[in-house]
C-alpha cells in the first residue's frame, strides 16, 4: 500500500501564450507521502499544483491519478476523478453565500449523494477536528483568515479525498494565524494523508515532508529528503534560495 | 410658406394645432399660421386669441384639401363626392363650422386636475400594465440571451451579442415604430401589444447584460473551488454562482425596472393611452400648459419611488442572509 502511486507526472509542460511556465516536469507521489514544493516566486509551483487536478490544462505531458491520465478523459470523468482529490487555495475560496456547515455539506450531498443527516454528521466531525465546531452556522465573512482556511481544509476533507493539494495555504494569512492552519495540516499528515503542499513555510516542510521538491524557472531542479535538501543543497539555485531563506529566519 | 411671405420670421412646427395654440398663448411663438376654419374655431372659444387674415394670395394647389381613401373603394368616393356637392349647394359650411367649434370647445370652467383624475388614472393604469408585462417578458428574454452568451455554440453566442448590440445601439422610439408598423405589415396588432412587445424586446437586451455582468462578477476562485470538489457545471451555477451573482444583479435589475417605467412613455407615439398620451389629452382639453405635465411627473415619481422602496426591502433582506 505504501508504494502505490497516487500521482504520476510525465513530461508535463504548460505554456501561457509564448510563456513557458512548466518545462518537462516529472514526478511521482506515493500513497501516504507528503511532498512539499518550494522555490522562488514565478517558479511555476502553483501552476504545477493546479495541473495536478487539471484546473490548468497542461500543454503537453501526462498527469496520471490512480493510473488514469487526466489529460485524456472527458469532462464527466474528470469531474468524477476530481472529487477524489481535495484542494485548498491560498485565498480559501469558501462559498460566501453559505454557512460554514453548508459549505462542508454541499459537495457530499450533491456529488456523493449523501443523505443530509449523514453529511451533517461528517461535517460536524470534521469541524470538530479543525476546532471550529461552534462556528458551524456562521457565515465565512465573519471568520478570521485562519478560521476560513481551516474550514476550507475541512470542506475538502468532507469528500474523503485520496490526496490533498495545498496551494500556498498560509500565504494570505496574518502571521499569528499561520500556526493554527499548519497544525491542522500536520495532524492530517500524521494520519497518513497523501499531500502535495506548495509552501513558503520551511519549518513545516522540514518537519512534515517526506520529500521536498525545489522548483525554479519551470523545472524541478532538486528533490530530496528535507534534511538533505535544507542542510546540503546540491543545486546552485537551491543553495542560493535556501541560503536567503535561512538568513531571513 | 410663411418663410416666403414674411422674410424675418423663424418657422417652428409642431405636431398638433393644440400645441401650437398653447405655444402662442405662452409666448413661445409670436404668431400662428393656421387654416381659416381652425382659426375661427379657436378664436370663438378663446377671447385671448385674435385672428388676422393673412391675405395671402394662394393658388388652388397650395390650399387644396384632400380626403384619402383606400384604393378601389369607388362607391365610397362617389358617395363622398355627392355629399360634398350637397353641402356646397345648400351652403351648409357656416353651420358646420359653428358645430365644429362647439366640439372643439375647450374646458375653461373647471380646469382643476382633480376634474381629470380619470384621465390620469387611465394613463397610470396603462403605464403600469405595460411596465409589468414588459418587465416580465424582458426578464425572460434577458435570461435566455444571457444563457446564450454562456453557450458553447459560437453561433448562439454571436446571435445574442448581435441582438444586444443592435437593441442597445438603436433608439427605443425607432424600435416602437418599427414593431408597430413593421409587424403591422404582416399581422395587424393593436398599439398596446406593439408597445409591450417593443419595450420587452428592448428591456431583454439590457437585462441580459445585467445578468451577464452579475455572473462574471463572481470571483473565479469560486468556480475553481467548486470544480475541485467535483461539483457539476449545473450545481456550480445553481448553488454557488447564481446566488452570489443575484446579489449583484438585483440592484442593477431594479434600476432597469425603474427606467422601464419611465421609458415606456415612448409608446404614446403610436397612440397607446399611457400617462404621456393622457397628459397631452388633458393639456389639449384645458389649455393648461404646465399643470398636467407636473401632475404626470408626480405620478411617475410616485410609481418609481414605490418600486424603489419595494426593491430596497428585498435587497436588505438578501444582505442579511449573507
Amino acid at each position: 500500500m505504501q508504494d502505490k502511486k497516487v500521482l504520476e507526472v510525465n513530461h508535463l509542460s504548460k505554456k501561457f501564450g509564448k510563456n513557458e511556465i512548466l518545462k518537462d516536469i516529472n514526478g511521482t507521489v506515493k500513497s501516504g507521502e507528503v511532498i512539499c514544493v518550494i522555490g522562488p516566486s514565478g517558479a511555476g509551483k502553483s501552476t504545477f499544483l493546479r495541473c495536478l487536478n487539471l484546473l490548468e490544462k497542461p500543454t503537453s505531458g501526462e498527469v496520471k491519478f490512480d493510473g488514469t491520465d487526466l489529460t485524456n478523459v472527458d469532462e464527466k470523468q474528470l469531474i468524477n476523478l476530481r472529487e477524489r482529490m481535495g484542494m485548498v487555495f491560498q485565498s480559501f475560496n469558501l462559498f460566501p453565500n453559505m454557512t460554514v456547515i453548508e459549505n462542508l455539506k454541499l459537495a457530499p450531498i450533491r456529488v456523493k449523494h449523501m443523505k443530509d443527516d449523514e453529511a451533517q454528521k461528517v461535517a460536524m466531525h470534521l469541524l470538530d477536528r479543525v476546532g471550529l465546531k461552534e462556528k458551524a452556522n456562521a457565515y465565512p465573512s465573519s471568520l478570521s483568515g485562519g478560521q476560513q482556511q481551516r474550514v476550507a481544509i475541512a470542506r475538502a476533507l468532507a469528500m474523503n479525498p485520496e490526496v490533498m493539494l495545498f496551494d500556498e495555504p498560509t500565504s494570505a494569512l496574518d502571521p499569528e494565524m499561520v500556526g493554527e492552519v499548519l497544525e491542522v495540516m500536520n495532524e492530517l499528515a500524521k494520519e497518513g494523508m497523501t499531500m502535495v503542499v506548495v509552501t513558503h513555510e520551511m519549518g513545516f516542510a522540514k518537519e512534515v515532508a517526506d520529500e521536498v521538491w525545489f522548483m525554479a524557472d519551470g523545472y524541478i531542479l532538486e528533490r530530496n529528503k528535507p534534511g538533505e535538501l535544507f542542510d546540503n543543497p546540491q543545486n546552485e539555485r537551491a543553495k542560493d534560495f535556501i541560503g536567503k531563506i535561512i538568513q531571513n529566519v | 410658406m410663411a418663410k416666403k411671405k414674411i422674410p424675418d420670421a423663424t418657422v417652428k412646427g409642431m405636431d398638433k394645432s393644440t400645441d401650437l395654440v398653447l405655444a402662442l398663448k405662452t409666448h413661445k411663438i409670436d404668431a400662428l399660421g393656421i387654416e381659416k376654419p381652425s382659426a375661427e374655431a379657436y378664436v370663438k372659444n378663446d377671447s385671448g386669441l385674435k385672428m388676422i387674415p393673412s391675405g395671402y394670395d394662394l393658388n388652388k394647389n397650395e390650399t387644396g384639401v384632400a380626403i384619402a381613401f383606400k384604393k378601389g373603394s369607388n362607391s365610397l368616393v362617389t358617395a363622398v363626392n355627392k355629399s360634398i356637392d350637397q353641402i356646397q349647394k345648400k351652403n351648409l359650411t357656416e353651420q358646420y363650422l359653428a358645430n365644429a367649434g362647439k366640439y372643439m370647445k375647450v374646458n375653461t370652467v373647471n380646469t382643476s386636475m382633480f376634474h381629470y383624475w380619470k384621465y390620469f388614472a387611465k394613463g397610470v393604469e396603462y403605464t403600469v400594465l405595460i411596465s409589468i408585462v414588459s418587465t416580465f417578458f424582458g426578464v425572460i428574454i434577458g435570461v435566455v440571451l444571457a444563457l446564450m452568451r454562456f453557450s458553447k455554440q459560437k453561433w448562439l453566442r454571436g446571435l445574442a451579442i448581435s441582438y444586444t448590440e443592435f437593441i442597445r445601439g438603436t433608439p427605443l422610439m425607432v424600435q416602437v415604430l418599427f414593431v408597430y408598423f413593421g409587424i403591422g405589415v404582416v399581422v395587424n396588432i393593436p398599439a398596446l401589444i406593439s408597445g409591450m412587445i417593443s419595450v420587452s424586446l428592448n428591456s431583454g437586451a439590457y437585462v441580459a447584460e445585467i445578468i451577464r455582468g452579475g455572473i462574471n462578477s463572481v470571483a473565479k476562485g469560486q468556480t475553481e473551488a467548486a470544480a475541485s470538489l467535483g461539483l457539476s457545471k449545473g450545481d456550480l451555477m445553481r448553488f454557488v454562482i447564481l446566488p452570489q451573482a443575484f446579489k449583484n444583479i438585483w440592484p442593477a435589475l431594479g434600476n432597469e425596472f425603474i427606467s422601464l417605467i419611465k421609458e415606456s412613455s415612448i409608446v404614446s407615439i403610436i397612440g397607446v393611452t399611457d400617462l404621456i398620451y393622457q397628459l397631452n389629452i388633458v393639456r389639449a382639453d384645458t389649455y393648461r400648459g404646465v399643470m398636467p405635465i407636473f401632475v404626470a411627473m408626480l405620478l411617475y415619481f410616485i410609481m418609481t419611488f414605490a418600486l424603489t422602496r419595494v426593491l430596497n426591502h428585498f435587497e436588505g433582506k438578501m444582505k442579511h442572509a449573507g
